[in-house]
């Protein structure tokens, strides 16, 4: 797929997912810490685009189970995991990035 | 209020709204998107803080709108897949299309600049017409996006139609709303009229008061399940037949018959002998009196730049008999020149080549002279006597240059018009009775 489609929303629930599997809540609540606050995900928001993620394959659904950290720890939850090919697109985009930041810089010296 | 009680009301709220996406995204999105607000808030609930609680809520809200329309697009693209059972075509493929339609489309334009036949004509408009859908769909692979490129395109044809139609009206001095709001309703509306259907049809395909789905029974569900393919499948084969009907229509609107032979020729026309004034036409070129040194001294005298009550008299006394044949003339119903009446004879452009053409010298000096009467007539304050005679003149001048013969007849009978005309103007100023008038 295109890279520069993927959007900053998507590249970023696709890194947390790199870590771990997560559900819904998570990938928000780490999106949130990764970008120190720049990148906040409402319900909206994440569904649309994991909704996206899903169809385009490069995360998986891997079930439901519930999660003993939540307040609400007796309800279930849907987790996704990165799927092979989003391990890919993840790899060439960061790729990607640190060939721009290395021409910035060359570009900036 | 509470913070537990308000957090449930911001929950509530939520949940209504999640019921204005499409049922399938509700149905397998709305109770984790629902169970995610409300993890969101029980988190704002534990700082104690109504602040962060409202502003959790406001997050959530702002990215609704946006993620409605995409879903709903997304609705409608996989609904027109569906619908054409699209199969994405190869870039080359499609870019072959796309040149032969161009190809086509140049061909068209440089037919349509002679002569073709009719059925060629619609051939090569609708080939033309296909353009802007391959187009856009070798571009966008949508091929709901194609038509209404070629919609908007009809519409572009339309408000140019519009904007004709003002120009007419102020052309014509008096500004008609009709015209411009005939053109409004017979080419803009239909096509937003498409545009609305087809959008109700697929971004609405169910029912716009969507039920709570996550509230209903395996059996409900099923029940409503099959209610909406029903009404799903209802509402593909209205819009595809809505927009082939539509399409065509317009096609058909836009066609603009090509020039055909038959339309280059003239109607054939046979005036019976009885019915022609030819005859005495050409007793009048017989009695041509005038010499060209008289004829123009006549055309003075009309225009009254000079005026000779003596002079007028006499040359009025030697054309009695002259005058009297042109109101002859003026009687019968139709002029036509007997070697021109069977057209199917003579090949249009080369009949002034082939026939031989009618003096009309007589018929010239005739009307001069009847001219002359009507103006000696005025100048004795016989107004209406005179506007009679001018009458004739008229009407002889129009006969003849109607008769569809050689184009320098057409010209001599407008050229005795425009002298009858020039003479009955100055009448009209010394006041003519109401019969007259009307006449």
């Amino acid at each position: 797929m295109n890279n520069s489609s993927l959007g900053t929303a998507a590249l970023y629930i696709l890194l947390t997912l790199s870590e771990s599997e997560r559900h819904g809540y998570s990938i928000m609540k780490e999106v949130e810490r990764m970008s120190s606050g720049e990148v906040r995900l409402g319900p909206a928001t994440l569904y649309t685009t994991l909704k996206r993620l899903l169809a385009e394959g490069l995360i998986v659904e891997i079930g439901e189970r519930t999660d003993p950290t939540m307040i609400r720890r007796q309800e279930r939850r849907r987790y996704y995991a990165l799927s092979a090919q989003g391990k890919r697109v993840v790899r060439q985009e960061l790729g990607r990035m640190e060939q721009l930041v290395k021409q910035f810089k060359a570009k900036l010296a | 209020m509470k913070l537990r009680d308000q957090s449930e009301q911001y929950a509530r709220l939520f949940s209504r709204l999640i019921r204005l996406y499409p049922p399938r995204h509700q149905r397998e999105y709305g109770p984790a998107m629902l169970q995610l607000l409300r993890d969101q808030l029980a988190d704002a609930e534990q700082l104690n803080d109504q602040h962060i609680l409202k502003e959790t809520f406001f997050y959530a809200l702002l990215g609704l709108p946006g993620s409605w329309v995409k879903e709903y697009l997304s609705v409608g693209r996989t609904d027109i897949k569906q619908l054409f059972d699209l199969r994405r075509p190869s870039w080359t493929v499609m870019s072959v299309w796309f040149f032969i339609a161009t190809a086509l489309y140049l061909i068209f334009l440089w037919r349509s600049t002679s002569v073709v036949s009719q059925t060629v004509g619609l051939a090569l408009e609708l080939l033309a017409a296909l353009l802007p859908i391959v187009f856009t769909f070798s571009v966008t692979r949508r091929l709901v996006l194609s038509f209404w490129v070629l919609a908007t395109g009809l519409i572009v044809v339309g408000i140019d139609n519009i904007i004709m139609a003002g120009i007419q009206a102020r052309a014509m001095g008096s500004p008609d709303s009709t015209i411009v709001a005939w053109s409004v309703a017979s080419s803009v509306l239909p096509l937003l009229a498409m545009y609305a259907l087809t959008s109700v049809f697929y971004l609405f395909p169910t029912r716009f008061r969507r039920p709570d789905l996550a509230s209903m029974s395996p059996a409900e569900l099923n029940a409503y399940q099959q209610q909406t393919q029903r009404r799903r499948a209802r509402n593909k084969r209205l819009t595809l037949a809505f927009i082939t009907a539509f399409i065509g229509l317009n096609l058909l609107g836009l066609y603009d018959p090509a020039v055909s032979q038959a339309d280059l020729s003239l109607p054939s026309r046979v005036v019976a002998p009885e019915d022609n004034m030819h005859t005495e036409l050409e007793r009048l070129n017989q009695e041509t009196t005038l010499t060209g040194v008289e004829e123009t001294e006549v055309q003075r005298l009309i225009s009254g730049e000079t005026w000779n009550d003596e002079r007028a008299r006499d040359l009025l006394d030697r054309s009695g008999q002259l005058r009297s044949t042109l109101i002859l003339a003026s009687a019968k119903p139709a002029f036509q020149d007997p070697s021109l009446a069977d057209l199917s004879s003579y090949q249009t452009a080369q009949a002034a080549a082939a026939a031989p053409i009618m003096r009309l010298n007589g018929v010239r000096q005739a009307s001069l002279l009847t001219l002359l009467e009507a103006e000696q007539l005025s100048r004795s304050g016989q107004v209406d006597q005179a506007a009679r005679r001018v009458q004739t003149v008229l009407i002889v001048g129009r006969k003849i240059s109607s008769s569809q013969g050689a184009l320098i007849t057409h010209l001599v009978g407008t050229a005795i018009e425009g002298e009858g005309l020039a003479v009955l103007k100055r009448l009209a100023a010394k006041g003519l009775s109401e019969a007259v008038r009307e006449i």
